[in-house]
């Protein structure tokens, strides 16, 4: 057997555990470099001291912990990326278009106080979706159920999680383009969101309190849909068939772009902001073409057409499932969170309006999360009664 | 029950959630515990080891592997990674010479529950002193002079207990190599 003297072996255990002098880090490499035997057996022992140190550290790593840490990470960072993926990474078949219309409409009579709202309930998951049909007949989509429905040679199927899909019928035998189509409506009701696939393939995501009108098939020069409220359209590419999102004024034409459209209620205005690639508005005559990263504002009020650069991010926060919200007024604020989690804000201080807010905040989050990092970072305090949400200033 | 490299890819490839969590489970330990022999540091490696699984997902590096090459590029990703980080934080970075990255790597990959058994039942066949110097060295990564002042013994009781700890669990946990190479050495020797 090889005799290892005692320094010799002390300075190897003392390096392997990172504690060696410069001074045993030298005397190693004399030592290896005296016999080929030297290098094997340091080998040998290096192999012994890691099987043990292995076996002893064994326990000190958590690998479930991690596993849930960085799974739910990923799976996050996946969400996002699916979307700025489809959107930026425009291109190929699909022409993502993102519209986010806020349309005036009307209160609805003070809803039915159907349960006293407690504060940390998030309402979002629950709302019936109503789906009306070409003949009025209302079909109430429950959005983990599954159906099929046949319309106007179309199959219309409804599945847990994926929404509506319209596809052609396969057993269809129409095989002449007819004159006339039929128009289905989607209504999504405050604290609820949905997704659906028309039958050119677009696709479509709408936020609360929001309602679409759409062709069951696409027929003629141009795919029309109309928009009151707010959706994101992933818009099939059909170069032949531009694809025209319709928003009360406002008519979004898809050149093979991304973009967001939105319109506040209150003042009238509405928002198209380009992510990527081309759109052309027309807003009553009024037309613009816009650039990516690009905002333009139609005032109604006033007839009048601009445009500025902006942060498209926070825009389309919504389909990330965030509130993403930058130096923004608190009236504001309070209109998005009214809408998802369906109650009334009353301001009981005209001057808190325009306390501004900065922060991204996951919309899974109760009512009272979203409350209470409003009152921490400001002078603003909350109550809630029924569904109505009254703030005050405690100065 | 783990899953093969082969299976990992695969699930990866298509995009399917299992691939990252069968991931972990077949990976993780044995590369923070390599991770670790560089940085003497487990929640470092750990921190190490994520970063690369978050970077190896997103950057989709998987895409070019083959079912034999997976084992290697984690852990040479995985070593690039702490060299890196130690040179951030200006450590010498020449301790680990090549050789043992390999044996580091081996370890860790045959690392299982069975050898951690084995371990743990070789290590209670020594006598109690022996038992403490070793887990004091070799699993606390302390120096004999650390040690001594911890186990309230002398430098040399260390010595010789670590020397004879060391030669005892090689007898115990010896494999057919060892035993080949044994028999190599005093060959050579007696020549």
């Amino acid at each position: 057997m090889i005799e290892i003297n005692d320094d010799i072996y002390q300075a190897l255990f003392e390096d392997w555990g990172g504690k060696a002098t410069s001074e045993q880090t030298k005397l190693i490499q004399t030592w290896l470099q005296e016999s080929p035997e030297h290098k094997e057996w340091y080998n040998r022992l290096y192999h012994l001291y890691c099987k043990v140190n292995y076996a002893e550290k064994y326990d000190r790593v958590d690998v479930e912990k991690a596993k849930e840490k960085i799974l739910s990470y990923l799976s996050a960072q996946k969400r996002r990326k699916m979307w700025w993926h489809r959107v930026l990474a425009w291109s190929g078949s699909a022409a993502a278009v993102l519209t986010a219309v806020w349309l005036f409409v009307h209160k609805p009579a003070s809803p039915e106080p159907a349960e006293p709202l407690m504060a940390a309930k998030v309402i979002g998951e629950q709302a019936d979706v109503t789906l009306i049909l070409g003949n009025g007949q209302r079909v109430a989509v429950q959005k983990d159920s599954s159906f099929m429905l046949k319309i106007d040679g179309m199959s219309v199927k409804q599945t847990s999680g994926e929404g509506l899909r319209y596809t052609m019928d396969q057993n269809s035998t129409q095989t002449t383009t007819p004159e006339t189509v039929e128009y289905n409506i989607v209504k999504v009701p405050r604290g609820s969101e949905y997704s659906l696939t028309l039958a050119d393939g677009t696709k479509i995501w709408l936020n609360s309190e929001t309602e679409l009108k759409y062709p069951v098939r696409f027929i003629g020069k141009t795919r029309d849909v109309k928009i009151v409220g707010e959706g994101y359209f992933e818009v099939a590419k059909d170069s032949l068939c531009p694809f025209i999102v319709h928003s009360g004024e406002v008519k979004t034409q898809v050149l093979g772009t991304s973009f967001n459209v939105k319109a506040y209620s209150d003042d009238k205005v509405r928002e198209i902001t380009l992510v990527s690639g081309k759109v052309r508005i027309n807003a009553n005559g009024e037309q613009t073409e816009l650039l990516p990263g690009w905002q333009a504002t139609w005032d109604e009020a006033r007839q009048q057409l601009n445009h500025q650069q902006v942060d498209v991010k926070p825009i389309i926060s919504w389909t990330t499932g965030m509130f993403d919200f930058v130096d923004m007024p608190l009236e504001e604020l309070t209109v998005q969170l009214s809408r998802w989690y369906d109650v009334d804000f009353f301001f009981t201080n005209e001057s808190i309006k325009t306390i501004r807010f900065t922060g991204a905040v996951k919309r899974s989050n109760t009512l009272k999360y979203m409350l209470d990092f409003v009152s921490i970072t400001s002078d603003v305090h909350y109550e809630v009664k029924d569904r109505t949400v009254c703030l005050y200033s405690v100065k | 029950m783990q899953n093969s490299d082969a299976d990992i890819l695969k699930w990866l490839k298509s995009n399917n959630p299992k691939g990252m969590a069968a991931l972990f489970d077949r990976y993780y330990r044995p590369l923070v515990l390599f991770a670790d022999q560089y940085l003497h540091d487990i929640p470092w490696a750990e921190d190490i080891v994520q970063e690369q699984f978050v970077k190896f997902w997103e950057n989709e590096l998987f895409a070019g592997l083959q079912e034999k090459t997976l084992s290697s590029f984690l852990f040479t990703i995985t070593k690039n990674a702490c060299i890196n980080a130690m040179e951030r934080r200006s450590i010498q970075t020449e301790e680990l010479e090549a050789g043992l990255h390999v044996a580091a790597e081996e370890e860790a990959t045959e690392l299982d529950e069975n050898t951690v058994l084995a371990v743990r039942k070789a290590l209670k066949q020594l006598p109690e002193r022996t038992r403490a110097v070793v887990c004091c060295v070799i699993c606390d990564s302390h120096s004999y002079a650390e040690a001594a002042e911890k186990l309230n013994i002398s430098i040399n009781t260390v010595k010789t207990s670590l020397r004879k700890g060391m030669k005892e669990l090689r007898g115990i946990l010896g494999t057919h190599n060892d035993l080949i190479f044994l028999l190599l050495c005093k060959y050579k020797l007696s020549n």
